[in-house]
């Protein structure tokens, strides 16, 4: 016991988390390193779509903010048909990772693309589904609406009627950015690291950012469809509701991103990572009949106009 | 200092008025962003490495 303790105390070596007080200024030093270092491109790979990959894995991550109502009225584009919007972009991200593992005529990459292709359509079908329950319940597809329909206190909020969508959009959520425990994408003891062994310096950098925007997103939207967006969760609770009402919107959405954020850190240092058929399972045989299951449910509370959520 | 800005502002043409709204408005969407997953990458590596 005393000498793994004493190993483990020489082990605990200066991490990437110390540049700066209390590791502050990491990110700026990573950012940096990243920028500085060499585009490498293989032999043979197809330069044009070697370059372009990362960008085309980035910018639908982006795109997507356009719609995100942050508070009421603080939208950059209010559209109607937002969330069929944020589905179709959602959907573009995944062609960056293919194109990216073809390009780099390597069979890891190759692999790690197949993977993530087989598995970001897979899991886009059970969260289409939920998004399917969210637009029934909602009666619209404008983010700002979807928020206000939930409005009157946190148990108006869709994640107690729609429980089982909301927990399945989350994982679901999970597996579309390839995060642990689903990222048999990457699976670095498997296949090195996937579709972007052959990537470094800025275009890994796009690559990163395109994987991390993409969860900011997946957990805001999760916020916003199913945990009340910027409504207070002390809405129409008699004195805590005056008590917090002078925090504006944006906070509480901000916070309500961070906690499931936090989920998402968490999984990670947390779970091992599936087996592939596992993943494949997972999404085909219980993510898919439980949304359709959940969407009759919905239906039928739709149609008996059951309260608060449904009248 | 205000009315010199509107009226720096006015002298430049609508068209370039238009994209350069547009050009701000991704900028204050896209930096935050930046920013934040600089510090996610932060935060992860701390959750992962904290010892109680």
């Amino acid at each position: 016991m005393p000498i793994s303790r004493w190993l483990n105390v020489r082990l605990l070596r200066i991490g990437p988390n110390r540049v700066g007080p209390r590791g502050l200024l990491q990110p700026i030093a990573d950012g940096l390193k990243l920028v500085l270092k060499e585009i490498i491109i293989p032999t043979n790979a197809n330069r044009f779509l070697f370059v372009i990959a990362p960008l085309l894995a980035l910018a639908p991550a982006l795109a997507c903010w356009a719609v995100i109502p942050f508070a009421d009225g603080w939208v950059l584009a209010d559209i109607d048909a937002g969330l069929l919007y944020v589905l179709a972009l959602s959907s573009m991200g995944v062609y960056g990772l293919i194109i990216a593992g073809w390009a780099s005529n390597s069979k890891y990459a190759f692999l790690g693309a197949m993977r993530s292709a087989a598995q970001m359509v897979s899991y886009e079908i059970a969260m289409g589904f939920a998004l399917v329950g969210v637009l029934m319940a909602a009666g619209s597809m404008n983010l700002s609406a979807i928020v206000e329909s939930q409005s009157g206190s946190f148990l108006h909020w869709f994640w107690l009627p729609l429980l089982p969508l909301f927990l399945v959009y989350f994982i679901a959520g999970l597996a579309e950015t390839n995060r642990a425990p689903f990222d048999v994408a990457e699976g670095e003891s498997e296949i090195v690291a996937g579709f972007h062994v052959e990537y470094s310096g800025m275009a890994f950098a796009l690559f990163f950012l395109a994987e991390y925007a993409n969860m900011i997103l997946i957990s805001i939207l999760t916020v916003i469809m199913f945990m009340g967006g910027w409504l207070s969760p002390f809405q129409g609770i008699p004195g805590l509701e005056d008590l917090f009402a002078f925090v504006p919107g944006i906070v509480w959405i901000l916070a309500k991103t961070c906690l499931l954020l936090l989920l998402f850190l968490w999984f990670r240092a947390t779970f091992p990572r599936y087996r592939y058929d596992q993943v494949m399972r997972l999404g085909w045989k219980v993510f898919i009949p439980i949304t359709i299951l959940w969407i009759l449910v919905i239906g039928v509370g739709v149609m008996a106009e059951i309260g608060p959520w449904f009248d | 200092m205000i009315e010199l800005l509107l009226s720096i502002w006015n002298l430049v043409p609508e068209a370039l008025q238009i994209l350069l709204v547009i050009i701000l408005k991704i900028v204050v969407i896209a930096v935050p962003i930046m920013l934040a997953v600089a510090y996610i990458t932060l935060a992860e590596r701390k959750v992962i490495t904290y010892r109680a």
